[in-house]
């Protein structure tokens, strides 16, 4: 069992917190719902006016947590360093209780291609995204953490299972691990691979956050893939594979994420109340 | 395949929808290579496809979603993002709508675009610190050539033919009613600016285009001033007052 305290890539309330997108920005300002914490997509407050000022009141009243979609800590050119300055400087800023971004990359040859494009998981990658989260953090100047992906496709160079790159990735930058429970359960289902297995093998990471999301399955002729399209209710299998994941870690901070097809304000606390129960059930027992 | 070569062929893919460069790096079993890169390919054009409806609402209802959904596709393919900040997408979008020839018959679409995009730019513009009335009080007008002033970043000029004003706002209900509104062309300026938390957005004469168009290019005071004198005495007091109530001017010494 692992059961380390909160990492020290994590200031975030252990507790169940949601996403927060420009639908509910009004809602959420004006409603002050009891979420403690609340995360946002880095890219979308990089700018002023009103967005960024709503942010700023809302650290008021929640913790915090930049999630960047958009740094491409994979790309082999490097970072973008004109981005990277308004990122550290929305960082001095808000002063976040996280900071993370994806084992991904979208940025090549001065395109920026809005998708968390796969990464083969070899020695060549490894130092690539290794290099690019340590000027990541430096330019933070705190730990970060990284997601675990969802992925649909495999590279033939690859050499390394994802659970030991992640853990290598970990090891070498001291940065944390967002754990994204549904990118586990998407991506195990897609390559045919043991969910639980996986858990136990990231398990000893410093996870200092959970993602929970919905996905769907797409059909394509007579077979199908799973989509992570954070688009609908965190399914079963996933919520099973959370309960396994709490009692491998212990309770951890976790994030409701909802993106496409967007509910009601109310559906995403609900979500995030069943989140709450594990966490406090995972507490109790961790007790 | 180093990676640097695999991202370069994943880039070609994605823009082009040629997979061969990039297939041979993909396991194929259940799926072959390119079914599982069709995957990200439509990740990519679908959410640029969702950003530009995000940022140009009004063109979108004016086009139909049909259309929208495929200028939207093809403008994604020839001017991908270049920056992770999807509210600054989109800058060539008005100059490719206009130049599409099933939009020929509609050139308002365009200047619509135009004026969607300012609004955008002018909603997220930074702060920054503005030229004020106290730090121009008491300045003899010889001295104004010395003032170097620049457009503030939540300000927009936009050049327009269209009755733009009047059709975005009967945009703004559900059921646009169109039949009141003059759609005969007439050349004219609209800014569109953010000075507090607040998007305002209005007509503003030839003397105050020019003078704002000399500051958005780099000029001092004094040059700008000057665009104005030709529009008649009056103008200048009335154009400054303009600049100085909405917070138009900033310092370019500031970030």
């Amino acid at each position: 069992m692992h059961r380390a305290a909160l990492p020290s890539c994590s200031h975030l309330p252990v507790a169940a917190g949601i996403g927060l997108r420009a639908p509910h920005h009004d809602q959420v300002a004006a409603q002050q719902p009891a979420v403690p914490w609340l995360e946002v997509h880095t890219e979308n407050f990089l700018g002023g006016g009103a967005t960024l000022a709503l942010l700023e009141s809302l650290r008021d009243r929640h913790a915090i947590s930049l999630h960047g979609v958009g740094l491409s800590l994979g790309s082999a050119e490097g970072l973008d360093e004109d981005h990277l300055a308004r990122v550290a400087a929305l960082v001095r800023r808000i002063e976040p209780a996280a900071i993370s971004d994806h084992v991904s990359w979208s940025v090549t040859g001065g395109v920026y291609f809005n998708d968390l494009l796969p990464l083969p998981y070899d020695e060549e990658s490894l130092a690539v995204i290794a290099r690019n989260v340590m000027r990541f953090q430096e330019a933070v100047g705190r730990p970060v953490m990284v997601e675990n992906p969802s992925t649909y496709l495999r590279h033939v160079q690859s050499d390394r299972a994802e659970p030991q790159f992640l853990a290598e990735l970990c090891g070498r930058c001291g940065c944390g691990l967002l754990l994204d429970v549904n990118n586990v359960f998407v991506s195990a289902e897609n390559h045919g691979y043991d969910a639980h297995a996986y858990l136990a093998a990231i398990a000893g990471l410093p996870i200092g956050e959970i993602h929970l999301s919905g996905h769907h399955l797409r059909r394509i002729g007579d077979r199908a893939i799973r989509i992570d399209d954070h688009g609908s209710p965190v399914s079963d299998p996933v919520w099973a594979l959370y309960e396994r994941t709490l009692a491998l870690i212990g309770p951890r901070p976790t994030l409701i994420e909802w993106d496409s097809a967007l509910p009601p304000l109310q559906t995403l606390l609900a979500e995030a109340a069943k989140a709450r129960t594990r966490i406090e059930a995972a507490a109790r027992s961790a007790a | 395949m180093i990676l640097a070569r695999l991202q370069a062929a994943y880039r070609d893919y994605l823009l082009s929808g040629n997979s061969a460069a990039v297939a041979p790096a993909i396991v194929a079993d259940a799926f072959d290579a390119s079914e599982r890169l069709g995957i990200h390919r439509n990740n990519f054009l679908i959410s640029l496809r969702a950003a530009l409806k995000a940022n140009f609402p009004v063109t979108l209802r004016l086009v139909g979603n049909g259309f929208f959904e495929q200028a939207a596709y093809r403008f994604a393919l020839a001017h991908p993002p270049q920056r992770p900040c999807l509210f600054e997408y989109g800058a060539a979008f008005p100059d490719y709508l206009q130049a599409l020839p099933e939009l020929a018959a509609v050139p308002y679409v365009a200047d619509v675009a135009r004026f969607e995009f300012a609004r955008v730019a002018a909603c997220h513009a930074p702060a920054e610190e503005y030229v004020s009335a106290d730090s121009l009080a008491g300045l003899e007008p010889e001295r104004l050539d010395a003032v170097p002033v620049r457009l503030a970043r939540h300000a927009r000029v936009v050049a327009v033919t269209a009755p733009v004003l009047e059709l975005w706002k009967a945009h703004r209900k559900p059921e646009a009613d169109l039949t009141a509104i003059d759609m005969a062309p007439r050349s004219h300026a609209l800014l569109v600016c953010r000075p507090e938390h607040s998007l305002l957005a209005r007509e503003i004469d030839t003397a105050a285009a020019l003078f704002l168009a000399a500051a958005g290019a780099g000029s001092s005071l004094g040059l700008a001033a000057a665009q104005c004198h030709a529009q008649g005495d009056a103008a200048l007091g009335r154009v400054i007052r303009l600049a100085l109530e909405l917070r138009l001017l900033a310092n370019p010494g500031t970030p």
